[in-house]
Order: structure tokens, then sequence, then C-alpha cells
């Protein structure tokens, strides 16, 4: 599997990390995407960068420190860009489009962060949890008041969860591998993440298919 | 017979009680159970004695049942899995227009979803922790669903590769798994109208 940087401004700019504890983040962000957390050991990831396990505990004090680590970086390195994104000042269709271009890139440049945020998420600790959990809330935040002077028509509530899906649907589409090249995959979900802020509504579902009838039949008799 | 119902005669035949004390919705409750235990605390933090608690047997009842905690997992996976195909076959042959197929299709994706929530995603996330027959089947069923969904959209969308077509319902797919967590935040006629909203917006994107 490819394996991937971490990204750049959380060791460059305001979350200074050493060159060493930057390579054992990098192999740990990978183990985890490849193996899951829980079967990655301190072991396998010691043996990554060639570090013995006492040598490993000087940098982190534990694999949940590296997950925490891991995570919260690229947390602080999202806000960034979206701070960056909101502070230039452009009109709100302009700002939304930059918004949603940045985090497309920030998914396909960091797949394995973007990934074990996901799937790894729960293994944090509660005071981590909260401060990404946190992050994530803000993130969404900033996108959801361009979108509404584009759509005064839709309601906080369906404008935030519409945001949500947009960035949920861009973080999740790393679960399964693509099969377009990397350009098609970028124009592809900015499209796809446009259209369900701007585009969603209107349709009306079709009548309910019949429930199954099996439903409550048990698996044994 | 379908795979888990061989599975669950095997165990049976081993159950050593007289048949009258067998209880036939112990197998399901525990099933039930387990899945809401994973979603909730993950599936490694989830032992067997939790699920035994939860459904007021002992650990070691458990094991009348099933093999280990892998063999719960997989057995819900394919139950659902079984479940989800015979319906989506069923829309596909009972809906030739492709317009139509694809939003019963997605309609039909919603309510599953929002009625096993908690096993979605369980699957998503602890998919690597499979045996390898477990993660074949999720895998087998995801191309399936996949499949299905691209058939219509193709039609529909002479604009879209099939490559392509396969990419946007993977990505709404699983935009709609993440979206389960909305379930608080709206009442649940609203939250499917607006989840068939947005997913068909996903899918018609790009165009």
């Amino acid at each position: 599997m490819a394996t991937e940087s971490i990204p750049r401004d959380s060791t460059t700019d305001d979350v200074p990390e050493s060159g060493r504890r930057r390579e054992i983040l990098l192999a740990a962000i990978n183990l985890f995407r490849e193996r899951g957390y829980h079967a990655t050991g301190m072991t396998d990831i010691g043996a990554a960068v060639d570090l013995t396990g006492p040598a490993l505990y000087r940098h982190f004090e534990s694999k949940e420190a590296i997950l925490e680590t891991a995570l919260l970086n690229a947390a602080r390195y999202m806000e960034n860009k979206v701070a960056t994104a909101i502070d230039a000042g452009s009109e709100p269709a302009e700002t939304l489009q930059r918004l949603i271009a940045d985090l497309v890139r920030t998914v396909l440049d960091y797949p394995a962060v973007t990934a074990i945020a996901i799937t790894e998420r729960r293994h944090m600790s509660d005071r981590a949890k909260a401060i990404y959990d946190r992050s994530t809330r803000l993130r969404a935040a900033e996108w959801v008041g361009p979108l509404k002077t584009l759509r005064p028509d839709l309601t906080e509530t369906e404008a935030r969860l519409r945001v949500r899906c947009a960035q949920d649907m861009l973080a999740a589409s790393l679960l399964t591998p693509s099969q377009l090249g990397s350009d098609a995959t970028g124009a592809r979900l900015e499209a796809a993440a446009r259209a369900i802020l701007l585009d969603a509504g209107g349709r009306l579902m079709p009548p309910q298919w019949p429930a199954d009838a099996d439903d409550d039949v048990p698996l044994t008799g | 017979m379908t795979a888990t119902q061989a599975a669950v005669g095997d165990q049976v035949a081993e159950d050593p009680r007289p048949r009258a004390k067998r209880r036939p919705y112990r197998k399901q409750q525990i099933l039930d159970a387990a899945i809401g235990l994973f979603a909730e605390q993950g599936y490694h933090a989830t032992g067997m004695n939790d699920i035994g608690a939860a459904v007021g047997i002992t650990g070691p009842g458990i094991y009348r049942h099933f093999a280990s905690k892998e063999a719960i997992l997989e057995a819900a996976l394919e139950q659902a899995a079984d479940r989800t195909l015979a319906q989506v076959q069923a829309i596909a042959e009972g809906t030739p227009d492709s317009k139509d197929r694809l939003e019963q299709l997605v309609a039909h994706g919603i309510t599953s979803l929002l009625e096993n929530k908690a096993l979605f995603t369980t699957a998503l996330n602890e998919r690597r922790n499979l045996s390898e027959a477990g993660h074949a089947l999720f895998a087998r069923s995801q191309r399936l669903r996949i499949q299905e969904w691209a058939q219509p959209l193709t039609k529909l969308r002479p604009d879209l590769t099939e490559a392509e077509a396969r990419f946007l319902v993977t990505i709404t797919q699983a935009m709609l798994i993440s979206s389960a967590r909305f379930h608080d935040e709206m009442p649940e006629e609203r939250l499917r109208e607006f989840l068939f909203n947005t997913a068909m917006a996903a899918l018609l994107s790009g165009s």
C-alpha cells in the first residue's frame, strides 16, 4: 500500500514535530490504516522506524498518544486551511468552492490519516475526542455561512446537515479504493460535494417498497 | 437454504438440550444485542460476557449459539446481506424504468440503512477484523449493492463510463452510511426525504 506523508503545516507551523516523532507518526498512521489500530502494536511501529521499545517510548508514551497526536495535528491542519479560505474574504460562491477544493485535496493527499479519523476515532481518549469533535464542528460551521448566503431557503439544520453529508462523503470515499485516476477522482468528488450542498432538493421520495415480510422470523426454528 | 441457515443448523445440531427447551429467538436476540454493543463501545471493547449480560445469559451460554465474537459479527452481516440482496433484486426485477428503479433502490437503501445503522457502522469500521470468509462476504455484498445501483445510473446517464457510475454510487453509499448518525437531528420522515435528495444529487452530479 502506498505510504503518505503527514500534513506538512503540522510540522512547520504551530505543531512542531521533530524529525523522529514525525517519522514515527507517519509509520503509525500507515500501519493503523493497513492493519487497524487494535492489531498494530508499539513493537510494529518501532520496527517500522528501526527503534526498540524503550527508545520509542521516549517519543510517545503510548499507542493512544500516537493516534491522538496524528489526528489532532490533522484536525489543526484542516482548521488552518479553512481559516485561510475564509480570511481571503471572497464572494460566498468562490469561498465555498475553495473550501470544497481544499478538503478534496487534503483527502486525496492524506488518505491514511483521513481514513483512520473515521475508523479509529473512538480509540482516542475522551479528552482528545472532545477536541477533535470540536474541530470537526468548527470546520462544518465555517461552510454553513457561505452555503446559507447562497441558499437562503435552507433551514439552519438542513444547511448544517448538508455540510456534514458533503464532508463525510469526501472522507468516507476513501474507505473504498477509487478505480478512477486521481484527477478524475478529485473532479468527481468536488462536483458531488457541490451538488449535495447546492443542488439537492425538490425530489419526492417514491412510495416505500413493501416491508420485508420475513422481518420477524427467528433465525432458528 | 442460505449459508446462514446452514451455519445455524450446524449449531443447533450440536445443542445438547432437548428440543423443547431451545429458545428460537435467542440467536436473533444475541445478534441484535451484539451489534448494538459493537456500534456503541467498539468491537474490541465488547466481550462475549457483555453480550451475554445484555440478553440475560452467562458468557458460556452464548457459546452454545456462536463459536466466537467474530462468528456473531459474520452471522449478522450475512443475514443483513442476504435480506438486502433479495429486496434489491426484487426491486430491480419489478421496476424496468431506469429512473424509477434508481429512485426505488435509493429509497430502499435509506430505509434499510436506518433500520440497520449499528450493523453498517460496525461493518465499515471493523471489516479488517473479519475472517477471510467474512471479509469476502462483506466485499461481495458491497460489490453487488454498488452494481445494482450502477446499472440504472449508467442507463440514465450516458455521459458516465461504468467506472465513473460505480464511483458515484460508491461515494453516495458511503455518505449514506456516515449519515446514519443524523437520526436524532430530524424526525425520521424528514430525514429520509433529506437523505434521498442528497443521495440523488450526488448520483446525478457532474453532468
